[in-house]
């Protein structure tokens, strides 16, 4: 530190021009950063799910869908049938689009000139209005139909995009949005929803980051009451989210919705670094020592605000072993900016302070509310440590009980409130259709084999039975119905080709008058057949509960059958979640322990400041339990900022005591003072963060407003115990150890 | 003189513009290639955009007359061999072999693809039964060493092409390609002919490759057997030798 400061003061103006010029090299990178939801960015890419899932892209085309449904009184009317009809033409031509499937082109099968024939089921939109209900009657007592491409009661109909695996279908989804105007017609899906939160994420971050800006510069101006005060940290943290945002830009990562927060949390956490070395230099400078000041400020709490910072970087760092790929880049990259901010406070602000001349604070801090708070808290806290363990440690155990109800949460839908119209359009679909998420079980085998095809058929009826999909759709509905169209349309013939050979010629028919229609069912060489089913309930534990009872279900037939679709990956990215942080939270708890115990050279330090966080993270936990708020992509990241932030609180409480006490202080005393001279720095420090944080409370999206609330809740519950717990730990220990001479523990401040 | 040699150089150019004029060259292509009836044995291999690919095998009897009469019959792959389709006139009958009887079909659905390859019905029927003189207007637009390039445009607008290029070798007049035009007028698919060879004295491509440009699927034909003018005995073309499957 004494070289670092050395360094400083004798050449501020090199650091100055340097940083500048090097915020102004990132300012350009950040410029090529672009924004991504896909889902499929959230795994590596040999993950053996998302490897299942572009294999049946690869066999049988998209398994991807965009759907748009339309509402109105009477779905057969000429009006809405033209409309739909419009739509299906429209949509179709949208270069990314494969197919459309709708009431106006689902194919029919009739037997007709090459054999049979796939014609339209709607040949030309009804004259007149007995010709509407006819259509009406035909189609809705058709399962084929009804429940798929018209709602059962006529009111609504579905058009089901398919979308071609080699575009980018969140692209694909924005120009579908724009090509549908309409009112009553609704788009949703895993791509729309995807490209609504990209465009939403954007606004949402211009509009959250002005605000936190604000917050953060009136806290710091309540701070300090002056302008450099507020000034210095803010440029902290504006040139660490230029060099992060510059950082991702030049190495070509993109913005997803996990990482779209880091700007906030880099504005939030950047700026304490320079506080702290702020307010020291302000209590060095008003001490009369102005020209030495920068180089006592270093000295003094340079290596607290090391120890904070590395803390902080280690909590981000630690999500690096995350499986899910973006958590690893938002690790890295927020680590990266953390260090940026870390790295400017001890360095450009002492700069800066050496150049200009800043004026500081008078010498009339010790009165006022907080420090009289202060004080009765040290006093509280040294007189009956006992008491304020006991309660502190019931509150943090209260809470940490709910840890077991911890659900989560990979489903992008509840990116969106109720009562958006996405969330809307996806609940419309879900009741008066099946759902807009497929389930994709891929059978292997000979599939025209009267034996294979009739284990498929159980398979569907078995999955059906279970009221967790929509009717699923295989080759053997296709083939029942060319059954019976062949047979003069007799419903008695709606069954499985008696042989191999004659479900061959009727395929050979079909793929004679279409020779696409088949490829969505089944592959070229008949080895394996898809089976696809809408999915009803896509939250985590509807997913669970489908893929428990389909593995059941698979395992009791022969033959292998694998299981893939959107759902899947979902349920992959839950299970992934959970892993990682599990691990990440260890990792950054080790992490906190060793960097501690190395700066502060104190095992107890360490060992009480990792202890604290470990107990604060555990109630962040149990509080979102009993809260039943979820784990998702967003609110995930609270632990490893739970831990990195966190700690810092404990870690300047224990500097200030190791400070008085080399100072010659008893432990006790130390204690009262540790908590005296760093508790308004601790405070100022947690209610910066909180305020940020809570910045996230004006989110459009949900699992934002929880993951501001919960960092919230961790810091203040880490800054409280620091103040309380941590002191009345230390206290309480040195009062069990035998000691030499009797202290007045009622030290004042 | 000078007047006569004027008049014999017009002749000249006449004459010689007569011998390759783009109508004229069509109408010997269109003998070259036409039969009044004919057995072919062929196989058709079907490659989808992805690379995949399925082969099968038919045999097929024409002849043309007041009525024309086609017959179809699969011979390969196995579980589809026997199936056939009948048609005399606008009358169709398919036969499936594992259902056991024909069934009449009513109508006729002339625009789709022919057997599900990339050709079709029309493309099949231009490039035998009906030759392309009756459809189109030809212009010849380059003679070149081995080949004319014409420039075909359809006589009437049922057609589902704008136009067609097509190189014609000089010396067997057989389409050596031809491009099909949409009516938007970008290419659409392309047909290149190859494996020549001499059938009862007439000249014949021996393989057909058919390419969808905008599918990205390609047919492939080769002709395992070629009969000009055979004799096809009328019950060829009943319900009861379609029954009879192979």
């Amino acid at each position: 530190m004494l070289a670092l400061s050395r360094f400083i003061t004798r050449r501020p103006l090199a650091i100055l021009i340097t940083v500048l010029s090097l915020t102004i090299l990132f300012a350009l990178g950040a410029r090529k950063v672009t924004m991504t939801t896909d889902i499929r960015d959230f795994f590596p890419r040999d993950h053996p799910e998302v490897k299942a899932y572009d294999a049946i892209a690869d066999a049988f085309g998209g398994t991807e869908y965009i759907m748009v449904a339309t509402e109105g009184e009477d779905v057969f009317q000429q009006e809405s049938l033209a409309l739909i009809q419009s739509l299906t033409e429209r949509l179709a031509a949208i270069p990314g689009v494969d197919r459309v499937r709708s009431l106006t082109n689902v194919e029919e099968v009739k037997g007709t000139a090459w054999g049979i024939e796939l014609s339209l089921l709607l040949d030309a939109l009804p004259q007149d209005e007995e010709e509407a209900a006819r259509l009406r009657r035909r189609v809705l007592e058709d399962d084929f139909y009804a429940g798929s491409v018209v709602s059962r009661d006529g009111r609504l109909s579905l058009l089901a995009l398919e979308l071609d695996p080699q575009e980018n279908a969140v692209e694909v989804a924005a120009k579908v949005l724009e090509a549908i105007d309409e009112d009553g017609v609704y788009a949703t899906g895993t791509p729309v929803l995807n490209s609504l939160l990209a465009k939403s994420m954007k606004e949402d971050l211009i509009r959250l980051i002005p605000l936190v800006v604000l917050l953060i510069a009136l806290v710091l101006y309540l701070y300090f009451h002056n302008l450099w005060g507020v000034l210095l940290p803010f440029l902290t943290v504006i040139i660490s989210t230029i060099w992060t945002l510059g950082a991702m830009g030049l190495s070509g990562r993109q913005m997803t919705p996990l990482n779209s927060v880091m700007p906030v949390i880099l504005i939030t956490l950047g700026n304490a670094y320079g506080i702290h070395i702020l307010s020291r230099f302000d209590d060095e400078a008003s001490r009369g020592q102005r020209d030495r000041a920068v180089e006592q400020t270093l000295l003094a709490v340079g290596r607290a605000v090391l120890m904070a910072g590395t803390t902080t970087i280690a909590g981000f760092l630690s999500n690096c072993t995350s499986s899910i790929v973006q958590m690893r880049e938002f690790g890295f990259f927020t680590a990266f900016g953390i260090a940026v901010a870390l790295g400017i406070s001890l360095i450009f602000i002492p700069a800066v302070l050496s150049c200009v001349q800043v004026p500081s604070k008078e010498a009339s801090r010790e009165s006022g509310a907080l420090p009289n708070i202060l004080r009765r808290v040290a006093r509280l806290t040294a007189a009956s440590p006992g008491k304020v363990i006991i309660v502190t440690l019931l509150a943090a155990g209260i809470l940490a009980l709910g840890a077991p109800r911890l659900t989560t949460n990979s489903n992008l839908f509840s990116f969106f409130d109720y009562d958006t119209e996405p969330r809307m359009a996806y609940e419309l679909v879900k009741k008066s259709f099946s759902g807009s998420e497929s389930l994709e079980l891929v059978v292997e085998g000979d599939i025209l084999e009267p034996k294979v095809l009739r284990s498929i058929e159980s398979l569907q009826d078995e999955l059906e039975a279970t009221g967790l999909t929509g009717k699923p759709i295989s080759i053997v509905d296709v083939l029942k119905r060319v059954n019976m169209a062949l047979n003069d349309g007799d419903p008695a013939y709606k069954a499985i080709p008696a042989s191999r050979e004659l479900a061959a010629q009727y395929l050979l028919l079909l793929e004679m008058s279409d020779p696409d229609f088949l490829t969505r069912f089944i592959t070229v060489d008949y080895s394996q057949a898809r089976i696809q089913a809408m999915v009803k309930d896509t939250s985590p534990a509807g997913l669970a509960n489908l893929f428990a009872q389909v593995d059941a279900l698979t395992a009791d037939h022969r033959g292998k059958i694998a299981t893939t679709g959107m759902v899947k990956l979902l349920d992959a990215l839950a299970a992934m979640i959970i892993r990682g942080q599990i691990t990440s939270l260890i990792l950054g708890l080790i992490a906190v322990f060793l960097l501690v115990r190395w700066l502060t050279d104190s095992w107890e330090g360490s060992l009480l400041s990792t202890l604290l966080i470990a107990l604060s993270t555990a109630a962040t936990f149990g509080f979102m339990g009993w809260m039943g708020i979820a784990l998702d992509m967003v609110t995930v990241l609270i632990s490893s900022i739970g831990i990195g932030v966190g700690v810092d609180y404990s870690v300047h409480l224990y500097s200030g005591y190791q400070e008085a006490r080399t100072k010659g202080k008893e432990p006790a005393d130390a204690v009262t003072a540790a908590i005296c001279q760093r508790g308004k720095a601790i405070i100022g420090n947690a209610a910066a963060v909180i305020g940020g944080f809570l910045i996230f409370l004006f989110s459009s999206f949900p699992p934002l407003r929880y993951f501001g609330s919960l960092v919230s809740f961790t810091m203040f519950f880490a800054a409280s115990l620091s103040l309380t717990l941590l002191p009345a730990l230390i206290a309480a220990g040195h009062r069990m150890r035998p000691r030499t001479e009797e202290t007045d523990q009622q030290t004042n401040c | 003189m000078k007047r006569l040699f004027v008049f014999g150089l017009l002749l000249l150019l006449a004459s010689s513009n007569a011998g390759a004029s783009g109508d004229g060259i069509l109408a010997r292509l269109d003998e070259t290639m036409q039969s009044s009836s004919r057995e072919v044995v062929q196989q058709m291999t079907l490659i989808n955009a992805k690379g995949q690919e399925r082969t099968r095998q038919i045999q097929m009897w024409s002849s043309r007359g007041e009525t024309d009469r086609m017959l179809v019959r699969f011979l390969a792959p196995a579980d589809v061999a026997g199936t056939g389709l009948l048609s005399v006139g606008d009358d169709m009958w398919l036969y499936l072999p594992a259902l056991g009887r024909v069934r009449r079909i009513a109508g006729h659905a002339k625009k789709g693809s022919f057997m599900g390859t990339d050709l079709s019905y029309e493309d099949m029927e231009e490039l035998g039964r009906t030759g392309f003189a009756a459809g189109y207007r030809s212009e010849l637009i380059r003679t070149e060493k081995e080949s004319y390039l014409l420039r075909l445009t359809p006589r009437g607008q049922d057609r589902g092409y704008r136009h067609l290029e097509m190189q014609v070798c000089r010396e067997r007049f057989l389409p050596l390609r031809i491009e099909y035009y949409a009516p938007d007028g970008s290419l659409a698919k392309v047909l290149t002919t190859m494996a020549f060879t001499e059938v009862q004295g007439r000249p014949t491509a021996g393989k057909l490759v058919m390419e969808d440009v905008v599918k990205g699927s390609k047919t492939i034909l080769e002709q395992l057997k070629v009969d000009f003018e055979p004799d096809i005995d009328d019950d060829i073309f009943s319900t009861r030798y379609l029954e009879r499957g192979r």
